[in-house]
């Protein structure tokens, strides 16, 4: 996975799939700037998404087939590519949530206070 | 698999993906400038614009495929660079893979191909030694036993081929038929394009079921592929039979070379022949010999011999229970169980040694081709050294440049590959012109003697190889990573490139030695093609026409048939144009058959041969064929039914029964008891070849036609001019006196003595070919290493002369290298030949493997054109001025 070694420290390394399919349940369909955007401002800044990897992601989860895309005018009379969630994105959310999670337990086991 | 699809798809809108992702990322700095409040601070942590188009369009690349094209556009225009260089490389190429190409298509059908049943390889050919030598046939009943009763196959299918008349639309049409036992379509395991084998009730009383499957080839031509065709009725020897089915298109039969135009349930064989039905099925046949081909599938697990055994036991038991008519016991048979992948192969036996003697040749020329191109490559990585060095000093792999050099070196023989197909189409049509014409045994290499797909697959693969072949040593060589001194240049300096020359130079020995083998090979089968052309036939074939009829197919009777007979010589006669007309059973030259001849009260020694050559011939045919009676007449109208029994002897009959007397009036006795007849000889004929140019003259014994009618017969006409221009006239006869009568067999006996030498005029005309190939490549070879010897050392050769040596001395460097060269390639191949052409020995006639004529022959050709190609460069050398070689 190139994209990610461009990552530094910004989002951890393989969750920016499960992040964008994330958002794309809560938002419905979103742009690539929505879905960047919402990522930042839910987690109140602490998660900067670069521009250089969410559109290679984007492109790499179309040809995956986990998200539609089609082009749609916003609010504010611009052309935006809007990306949906597909049932293959669905399927592969909770797979990648699930993986996170016994990683994340996993994790805490480890670096807790007993 | 859909990711795989869904990037395939973005392939071909590559384009339109590459401005939605612009779009997209436009739009997106423009919403980020308008939240932040201007342009300049989005800009700000976006990166660069330019770059994340690049990496998010990089999502939907093909790297390898990519580096692939890339290799391919960069040979492409390195190839075009050096247009001299391309053309001899793909020209060599192109003689090399095409030669191989057009020997496969042949090789394939031939030797190689199986038919195309399920489990091919579980057929075998099943024959029997009844102590007369191995039989490939068996006679009805027994088969029917032998079909019934093992237990070692899963099916036993048998067949004999028979010409016969198809009539449709008032068109009268000679074709060829398979008689098959009932069971062949479903013991093969075939299924027909079209309605359905035969059923079980088809095969079990004569005459009573007349019904046909009809080939796919002949569905196709006469009746345009009609799918409507299953029920219709077809016309075959003038009588009704309904179509069945329609055979698979693949399929052409079980012996091969054949390709039936229809399949005859065998118990309507007595519709297709003029043979009793007792010999044909009754108790009696058991005796006599067989008449079907048998062909069996092995039961699973079970080995050939175990089924020969397991034969041999059951043909004991039936042979014990059906004695012969006298009560005598009858030869129990050995069984001989054969591979049968590709059915019956008898017929093509002549054909597989030239076909692999030819095999072998065109793998040689391809060696001498690829020796070729390896060379001009090893050249070229001279001249590419700088290039080379500046991309593996700019950090290109190694393993990198060898790809980019084995790209050109496959697109160079790929190239050569196409052009190579192109000739290959022409060899094979050169090819299928020496086919015999009318010939059973090649029909089917004739109707098919396209390029097929498994022929394509083959010349790709040889084109793949032979470009990693040459391509290999030339790009490892021109890889290694000798940088400095190849980037000083040093590329002049004389005794640098020791290495590189010593495998050129080898190169060309290999190819001179190759070449003179494959040259004394095309002389010796010249010179073998010269002696059976000088063979005296005994007659005369200039200026005869010979056509055949078979009245009793259109259902002649035997008065019909003679009056036909009678009134068509009087007809012919009387066409100005001929000099003398005649009828006979056999056309000579044509593998005829035989009969057993023996003079009356002469006792053979036990085992003798007593088999002599046969023909049934109308009056006047010594003087057709202008064979010299010696003695006695020929036959006349006169000798009829009612008449004595007559019959004309050849010489050396004459001169075995009764040496020193004449045999005139004397008694033979014609043929095999109990159908063997007494006749007195009242001529003798001087010896001529009956069969093939190469026997030995058997003794031969003339009947007279009108003494002993039989419906096929063969029109034999003497003309006063050029035979064919009569063919026209001779049919309007024929038709005259019955339209609705095919004619077979029609060519000159010019043509028939030809093509009796088709093999050898085949291998002969095609190795004369390739050895002027091979040739003219061995040449192009020593051409192009001593050029490059000679522009290599130009500077030296500058200073030489500086220092005062002649353009004379300068040549003479130059060809004596070239000619050591030469030498030793042309020693090595002689050595090689003489050793090789052992191995052709029985295919040749009159000519010694060591023929000293063909091996000088070969090595003066050789010789006179190398030094040739040896003194271009030597010239060349010789007029370098020495300023400006030494300034060079």
């Amino acid at each position: 996975m190139v994209a990610f070694q461009a990552m530094k420290t910004d989002i951890p390394s393989g969750t920016l799939y499960m992040l964008v399919l994330k958002t794309l349940v809560r938002l419905g369909s979103m742009h690539g700037y929505g879905i960047a955007l919402y990522i930042q401002q839910t987690t109140g800044d602490v998660l900067q998404v670069e521009e250089g990897t969410l559109y290679p992601a984007l492109q790499r989860m179309l040809i995956k087939g986990w998200v539609r895309a089609e082009w749609r005018t916003t609010e504010n009379k611009r052309r935006a590519r809007y990306y949906t969630l597909t049932p293959a994105g669905r399927k592969q959310l909770a797979a990648e949530v699930r993986d996170f999670e016994r990683a994340m337990t996993a994790v805490r086991q480890v670096i807790e206070p007993a | 698999m859909t990711a795989f699809w869904r990037k395939l798809n973005g392939w071909w809108r590559r384009d339109a993906i590459d401005a939605e992702l612009q779009e997209e990322i436009r739009t997106h700095l423009e919403m980020k400038a308008a939240d932040l409040g201007g342009p300049s601070p989005a800009r700000h942590g976006f990166g660069n614009p330019a770059l994340i188009l690049e990496d998010a369009r990089s999502v939907w690349g093909w790297p390898g495929l990519e580096a692939l094209w890339h290799d391919v556009r960069y040979g492409t225009r390195m190839l075009l660079k050096a247009p001299g260089f391309t053309a001899v490389a793909v020209l060599s190429l192109a003689i090399g893979i095409g030669a191989n190409t057009a020997i496969f298509s042949l090789v394939d059908k031939v030797l190689i191909r199986k038919l195309p049943v399920p489990e091919p390889d579980r057929l075998v050919v099943v024959s029997a030694n009844r102590g007369q030598g191995v039989a490939t046939t068996s006679n009805f009943p027994d088969f029917v036993d032998y079909r019934d009763k093992n237990e070692v196959f899963d099916g036993l299918v048998a067949y004999t081929q028979r010409a016969m008349t198809l009539s449709e639309g008032g068109q009268a049409e000679r074709i060829q038929g398979l008689i098959v036992s009932g069971n062949y379509f479903t013991a093969l395991r075939l299924r027909p394009a079209l309605g359905r084998g035969f059923l079980p009730e088809e095969d079990k009383t004569a005459s009573t079921h007349p019904v046909v499957v009809i080939g796919y080839g002949l569905w196709q031509r006469r009746f345009g592929g009609d799918p409507g065709i299953v029920g219709k009725s077809v016309s075959l020897n003038a009588r009704p039979f309904t179509v069945v089915g329609v055979a698979p298109s693949a399929f052409n039969g079980t012996v091969a070379g054949g390709a039936p135009d229809v399949y005859v349930p065998i118990m309507m064989m007595m519709q297709m022949t003029t043979s009793p039905i007792d010999l044909l099925f009754g108790p009696r046949s058991r005796t006599l010999s067989g008449w079907l081909q048998v062909l069996g599938r092995l039961k699973p697990g079970v080995s050939r011999e175990q089924a020969a055994a397991a034969m041999t036991t059951l043909g004991g038991q039936i042979a014990r229970a059906y004695p012969n008519a006298d009560g005598s016991p009858r030869v129990e048979p050995t069984f001989l169980i054969e591979d049968g992948s590709r059915g019956h192969t008898n017929l093509l036996r002549d054909l597989r040694f030239p076909l692999q003697m030819l095999m072998a040749t065109v793998g040689l020329i391809l060696l001498i081709a690829c020796a070729n191109v390896a060379n001009l490559l090893l050249a070229r990585a001279g001249a590419r050294q700088k290039e080379i060095a500046i991309r593996l000093a700019t950090g290109a792999g190694r393993m990198r440049l060898i790809r980019q050099l084995l790209s050109e070196s496959v697109l160079l023989s790929m190239l050569g590959g196409a052009a190579g197909l192109a000739l290959a189409v022409s060899i094979s049509g050169l090819m299928v012109s020496f086919t015999p014409p009318n010939n059973n045994a090649f029909s089917s290499l004739t109707l098919d003697n396209r390029l097929d797909v498994r022929v394509l697959g083959f010349t790709l693969a040889i084109s793949m190889v032979t470009g990693i072949l040459f391509g290999l040593a030339p790009a490892l060589i021109a890889s290694r990573p000798d940088l400095v001194s190849a980037l000083r240049d040093e590329a002049t300096v004389f005794g640098k490139k020791v290495r590189h020359m010593n495998l050129r130079n080898l190169l060309v020995v290999g190819q001179v030695a190759v070449s003179v083998i494959v040259l004394v090979g095309a002389g010796l089968c010249v010179r073998s093609l010269r002696n059976l052309n000088a063979i005296d036939a005994g007659f005369d074939p200039s200026k005869v026409l010979v056509m055949s009829v078979d009245v009793s197919l259109s259902g002649y009777n035997r008065e019909r048939g003679l009056q036909f007979y009678s009134d068509l010589l009087e007809r012919v006669q009387r066409l100005p144009g001929v000099e003398a007309v005649s009828l006979a059973i056999q056309i000579a030259l044509g593998d005829g058959f035989g009969a057993r001849m023996r003079a009356e009260g002469y006792v053979p020694k036990p085992g003798e041969d007593l088999s002599a050559d046969f023909n049934q011939i109308g009056p006047d045919y010594f003087r057709v064929m202008k064979i010299p009676l010696l003695e006695g007449r020929e036959f006349g109208q006169s000798d009829t039914s009612t008449t004595l029994p007559v019959a004309v002897i050849n010489q050396t009959a004459a001169r075995r029964f009764w040496p020193g007397q004449s045999p005139l009036g004397r008694r033979v006795i014609v043929g095999r008891p109990p159908d063997d007849e007494s006749r007195v000889v009242v001529g003798v004929v001087k010896d001529s070849k009956y069969r093939r140019l190469t026997e030995e003259v058997r003794p031969a014994v003339f009947i007279p036609f009108f003494q002993r009618y039989r419906g096929d017969m063969t029109l034999h006409v003497r003309t006063t001019g050029d035979p064919a221009t009569m063919l026209a006239a001779v049919r309007r006869e024929v038709q005259a006196l019955d339209a609705s009568l095919p004619l077979y067999n029609t060519r000159t006996l010019e043509e028939q003595k030809t093509s009796s030498l088709y093999t050898s005029r085949l291998a002969a005309t095609l190795l004369t070919i390739f050895g002027l190939l091979a040739l003219v490549l061995a040449a192009v070879g020593l051409y192009g290493v001593m050029a490059y010897t000679v522009s290599r050392r130009t500077h030296e050769i500058g200073i030489r002369m500086a220092l005062g040596a002649q353009g004379s001395d300068v040549r003479r460097l130059v060809m004596v290298e070239g000619t050591a060269i030469m030498t030793i390639g042309l020693l090595l191949g002689l050595g090689g030949a003489l050793a090789g052409t052992r191995l052709v020995e029985s295919f040749l006639y009159g000519v010694r493997p060591n023929d000293p004529i063909a091996f000088a022959g070969a090595a003066l050709l050789l010789a006179a054109v190398t030094l040739l190609a040896n003194y271009l460069p030597a010239r060349r050398a010789s007029r370098t001025d020495p300023l400006m070689a030494i300034r060079q």
